[in-house]
């Protein structure tokens, strides 16, 4: 478009604005006589007006303080009203939901309060109001008890009762649901559905996020207990007259994920902006049984526009057959596209839910089924579903407490702020949360969460040297090239398939190695190498398979290489970062010459996991963001001949890693991390189509960026990694012979150990999916678990009077300090940073908690805040991490960066302010994995990895040599706490591997 | 608005002169200028949005009018003044909002660790608000095609200004504000819808 064009589309538009709405067309094809396009132009301006009402009528800034909103929340102790604050349990779009205590009548309360982005426009707010007490007056067991709704200082809210629980969103992200469970969850909405609907009530809105599931263990059969939330809200949500039956608008969201997950549900009168009325409840309620029984939507496509299609145009694919006959047909007739062919009652539909579960249970036919789904995995081992996050937003009562511990959060933040190279090599050390090992299987076309096929995936393990991280393996499958990471530097190594010998291609140098990838004939392999971990760029070099010496490729090189199926061209992604960031997506010959750019984006777009070239060499793949914020992540398809980019699935994850297309060009194999889960898994997408499924749930999953495949597609190799942990005694200067082992679970003190002050151990062991806090003897008899709570809780420190104890904690957003008293009662939040407050350490008076905090510019500074709460002092202004106050409380040690970034540790007064020493950090120590001080103050100690081993070192703050404490032979050291005697270590210690593994019989 | 100089301080002599060179026709006095004031609207818009509480809204005409307080020498300021100054302002909060969102993609665009935490993918279900890079992205797009409607935009979502205050700013009628801004708006809304 030019500005000519743009000044006659504006000139029709604004004359057929002037015109009634039934005009407009008629008027239109006259103006436009034979332009076609100028016609369709004005004619979708004109569409987009309707729908724009209140779009961008509220300033910028009120958008962005919803982003403030879940950072800047209401503080524990603050009170609205009667309602005083405990704590945050959620937020959203729709507002922020707290869990408070009502003092008038001594009962917990969820407050929902609104956001102002809603509560503005006085006739909007009034009519929410009006439905929210009519909705208010509902009294079911299956919907949400309101108690109250007002406005009090300026806020907004919705008092409800406090429901326990996860939102079938949640639920579904991360389980199996059978389809017994999927009638009886069905059953109690339509029941919630016809007592709302007796009362004139629609809900408009329901989709998972909006029913709450009260009991989160899914397999003993147990009746679920079911609320349906969020009656009334979706009115807040719409522009639009006074009128009950207005069309619905729905807030224009651009935000594309969010945007299909609030579509999906929309029934076709509410896809085509028509009235309104209860029977669009019993079509969303069709869409999620569908949901639960298939494990996908049944109306998808790649954008909003194209799931409204979908809705308004497709038929859904038929039920599996497994899905009893009068099941299907509910489903059936609560999806039809007429409303006036629909169930019209929800009386109707709960009444015959109500019969298929009543025949079923009775024959039993369908535990039958589900339990035929669950057993047949086939040869791998059998484990549970990978972590389970009981996270949603959006939701009026519900606690995220995401399965990730702090120390993770750090991994991740260090993953972001590539200036850690400090940290992040002791993250390598550091990472927890993993599940057992185990394997569930296949899933199969058509029903990824619902069968598993009886083809039994075999993996071998093909390295062992522990500290694998990329991997390729060649086209005839012969070879394995990979990259081997040690103490921040990287190396290539070649390894015959089926042999014992590897021999080492490149040599270690410090950065990193991605990529590794062999030329069509495998006589070559193409490596990204780049001089500092994390790093956006590197330089592409090529090596001879079978040796000789590495020549430099081309340069800027953003992730690994593709390469075409002729092995001529090269594709890969070139990023410009700064103020005018720029992605391109560049092809090339294989020697580097002849740069042509494919794509060109402003701003951050294309991911670097490396374009893939589809075998016929027609189209390029690559991971790309979904959206400017990169909140999700899905794969485009460049077509190399020019042509539109598009995305090749309608699926998002919330991070997609390597990808390597199948030889027969059917489908593409990919590493991605499904949202709400922890571990990069195995899926296949179908092309063209783009059907996705998943093909492993290994929950001890895989390495980013280390995905390849042979041309004949019998095999795939990927780098796997596996952690097991135990806490351990051991007398200073000693090892293995004099070190007791007290516990023999696999995840045990990962996310910490500690002494009291009366010499008994604190640590965080992992009992199913929680970890929480337990207190033993020093000869590890009488446990006691202190928490029992699914709040991922890291790092727990008791006070020196034996009060309290702190831990850091992952509530919602990010991870904050907590404390509660040392029996585990009273957990109260004491710390509300927004990007992260993390290793609490008590100082000697007991005064203050110690720790440290990511800054929004993502670095980061030693606060303290005092025991009974309040705002923090901050201690530095310079980036330090870790700090550790020394037993006299004088100082305080801790990682440091220096202006050139490079990595030190620093003696800081406990008062804070500039260091006033800085001690060697050699960059075989881990300061993340615990900094502690000798118990006369005269020395820091810390661990040490030399060759794979940990030991435990202390180093005078006089600058002499340091000293080595213990003498492991073995293993690795994840935490460690020394006694206050300065006699013992508590540690918690074993392996943590990544090696690569070839995977067959994997289709 | 309860801000109190006692003294105009260096920093308010330098805006003060360089809104008077730019409204005497100095280009260069805005590259100057928009540094200061976006120094100063960051500041003031994250001690606003900490205290920004759900049921209220952070103004941003009173932001922008606390900043003008705050930077310009009221001895000296006129109403020309203001006017420009009002619309660094809206190009400036446009620039801190659009900031402020790409930091939080540069989170998310991480480097080479392999795990995204369950934090994080908490964190994707939330980002709910209107996109402002969206906004920003379809802004261009019209800047391109239509640079007074561009501006328009600017100053009503990025500065927060009214109506009649767009009109007053870029000395038009509040009727071809209005006329602009109806189109603008379909126009990006369309924009928006159509990314995918």
């Amino acid at each position: 478009m030019n500005p000519e064009r743009l000044q006659q589309i504006e000139k029709l538009f604004h004359s057929a604005l002037k015109r009634e709405p039934v005009e407009r067309a008629a008027f239109l094809v006259v103006e436009c006589g034979d332009d076609d396009s100028l016609r369709r132009a004005v004619e979708s301006l004109l569409a987009h007006h309707e729908q724009a009402e209140s779009f961008i009528e509220s300033p910028a800034t009120v958008a962005a303080s919803i982003f403030e909103n879940g950072k800047d929340s209401l503080l524990a102790g603050q009170s609205i009203g009667h309602y005083e604050i405990v704590e945050l349990l959620g937020a959203g779009g729709m507002g922020e939901v707290y869990l408070t205590h009502d003092i008038s009548l001594g009962r917990k309360v969820a407050l929902k309060l609104l956001p102002a982005l809603y509560t503005q426009d006085a006739d909007r707010l009034s009519r929410f109001e009006q439905e929210a007490r009519t909705a208010s007056a509902l009294s079911h067991p299956n919907i949400i008890t309101i108690y109250e709704i007002g406005h009090i200082d300026g806020y907004h809210f919705i008092a409800t009762e406090y429901l326990a629980g996860a939102t079938l969103r949640a639920h579904l992200a991360t389980t199996r649901i059978k389809p017994s469970e999927a009638l009886d969850i069905a059953v109690q909405v339509a029941s919630a559905l016809a007592a709302a609907h007796a009362k004139g009530i629609v809900h408009r809105d329901i989709k998972p996020d909006n029913i709450m599931v009260l009991k989160n263990d899914y397999s003993l059969h147990r009746e679920n207990y079911v609320k349906v939330l969020d009656f009334g809200i979706a009115k807040l949500t719409e522009a639009g007259s006074l009128d009950e039956e207005a069309p619905t608008k729905p807030l224009i969201n651009t935000n594309q994920g969010v945007v299909l997950g609030t579509v999906s549900y929309m029934s076709p009168e509410q896809a085509r902006a028509t009235t309104v009325d209860a029977r669009t409840d019993i079509w969303s309620l069709g869409v999620v049984l569908y949901e639960m029984l298939t494990g996908r939507l049944p109306f998808e496509g790649e954008t909003a526009e194209d799931v409204r299609a979908a809705i308004l145009r497709d038929t859904v694919s038929p039920l599996s057959s497994a899905i009893p006959e009068r099941l299907k047909w509910i489903v059936e007739k609560a999806l039809r596209k007429d409303r006036e062919d629909r169930y019209q009652t929800a009386r109707e539909l709960f009444s015959d839910l109500r019969e298929v579960q009543k025949l079923e249970s009775s024959s039993e036919a369908l535990r039958e089924h589900s339990v035929a789904a669950q057993d047949s995995g086939g040869e791998s081992v059998t484990g549970g579903p990978s972590a389970i996050a009981s996270t949603a937003t959006n939701s009026t009562n519900q606690i995220a407490a995401p399965q990730t511990s702090s120390a993770e959060y750090i991994v991740n933040e260090i993953r972001r702020h590539k200036q850690g190279v400090l940290i992040t090599a002791a993250v390598l050390l550091l990472i927890i949360g993993g599940l057992a090992y185990g394997l569930i299987g296949l899933w199969r076309h058509q029903q990824p969460r619902a069968r598993v096929s009886s083809q039994s995936m075999k993996i071998t393990r093909l390295t062992d040297s522990g500290n694998a991280t990329a991997a390729a393996i060649s086209p005839d499958g012969n070879y394995v090239v990979y990259v081997r990471e040690d103490e921040g530097k990287a190396g290539l190594w070649l390894k015959q398939v089926g042999q014992a010998t590897e021999r080492e291609i490149v040599s270690p140098t410090d950065g990193q190695i991605v990529g590794p990838t062999f030329s069509r004939d495998g006589s070559l392999i193409y490596y990204t190498a780049s001089p500092a971990i994390g790093a956006e760029s590197g330089v592409l070099y090529q090596i001879p398979t079978l040796g000789g010496t590495s020549r430099k490729v081309s340069e800027n090189i953003f992730g690994p290489v593709g390469l075409s199926s002729d092995g001529k061209r090269l594709a890969f992604v070139r990023t410009v970062e700064g103020a005018h960031h720029v992605d391109s997506l560049i092809v090339a010959n294989v020697d580097g010459t002849g740069e042509q750019t494919l794509v060109r984006k402003e701003g951050p777009a294309y991911l670097d996991n490396g374009p893939a070239w589809s075998p016929d060499g027609k189209t390029i793949v690559c991971g790309a963001a979904v959206g400017p914020d990169f909140l999700f992540e899905s794969i485009v398809v460049i077509p190399v001949d020019g042509g539109q980019e598009r995305w090749m699935t309608a699926h998002r994850w919330s991070h997609v890693s390597s990808t390597a297309w199948l030889g027969d060009g059917s489908g593409l194999m990919v590493l991605a991390l499904e949202n709400h889960t922890s571990e990069l898994q195995l899926w296949h997408i179908s092309f063209p189509g783009g059907e996705v499924q998943r093909v492993t749930n290994d929950l001890n999953g895989y390495f980013e960026g280390s995905l390849s495949i042979t041309a004949d597609s019998g095999a795939i190799v990927a780098a796997q990694e596996d952690r097991s942990s135990r806490i351990w005694v051991a007398p200073v200067g000693e090892g293995e012979d004099r070190a007791r082992q007290l516990t023999v679970g696999k995840f045990d003190g990962l996310n910490g150990v500690a002494w009291t002050p009366d010499g008994k151990i604190l640590c965080v062991l992992k009992t199913g999916d929680d970890s929480n806090i337990w207190l033993m003897n020093r000869d590890g008899t009488e446990r006691k678990q202190l928490t029992a709570d699914s709040a991922v809780k890291s790092l727990p420190q008791m006070s020196p009077d034996g009060r309290h104890i702190v831990f850091d904690s992952v509530h919602v957003e990010s991870t904050n300090i907590w404390k509660m008293d040392s029996d585990g009662s009273n957990q109260k939040q004491l710390t509300r940073g927004a990007f992260g407050d993390l290793v609490p350490r008590f100082t000697p008076d007991g005064q203050w908690v110690i720790f440290w905090s990511w800054t929004e510019s993502g670095s980061g500074r030693i606060n303290k805040v005092s025991i009974e709460g309040g705002d923090p002092v901050q201690l530095t202004d310079y980036w330090a991490v870790f700090p550790t106050i020394s037993p006299d409380g004088k100082l305080i040690a801790a990682g440091y960066f220096d202006e050139q970034q490079i990595g030190h540790l620093a003696i800081i007064p406990s008062l804070g302010g500039r260091p006033i020493k800085l001690l060697p950090l050699p960059s075989s120590v881990f300061p993340g994995v615990g900094l502690g001080w000798t118990p006369d103050s005269s020395a820091l100690v810390y661990v040490q990895k030399r060759n794979g081993v940990s030991n435990i070192w202390s180093q005078p703050i006089s600058g002499k040599p340091p000293k080595q404490l213990t003498n492991f032979r073995s293993d690795v050291i994840f935490r460690f706490a020394l006694s206050q005697d300065g006699r013992e270590f508590v540690l918690a210690r074993g392996t943590r591997t990544h090696d690569v593994v070839l995977i067959r019989n994997f289709r | 608005m309860g801000v109190l100089m006692t003294e105009p301080s260096y920093k308010t002599h330098q805006v003060t002169e360089l809104l008077d060179a730019w409204s005497h026709g100095d280009k260069e006095a805005l590259d100057k200028l928009m540094p200061l004031v976006y120094d100063e609207l960051r500041r003031l818009a994250r001690q606003q949005m900490r205290h920004e509480r759900a049921g209220h809204t952070l103004q941003t005409t009173a932001l922008v009018n606390e900043a003008y307080l705050r930077l310009v020498n009221q001895h000296r300021a006129q109403w020309q003044n203001r006017a420009q100054f009002f619309g660094v302002a809206a190009r400036v909060m446009r620039r801190i909002l659009v900031d402020h969102a790409r930091s939080r993609h540069r989170l998310k665009r991480g480097g080479f660790e392999h795990k995204v935490s369950l934090d994080e993918a908490a964190k994707v279900s939330q980002g709910q608000a209107t996109d402002l890079l969206a906004v920003h992205e379809a802004l261009k797009k019209l800047e391109t095609l239509n640079e007074r409607m561009g501006r328009i935009v600017e100053l009503r979502f990025f500065g927060g200004l009214s109506i009649d205050e767009t009109a007053e700013v870029m000395k038009i009628s509040p009727g071809t504000v209005m006329k602009d801004w109806t189109f603008a708006k379909a126009f990006m809304h369309e924009a928006i819808s159509n990314e995918s």
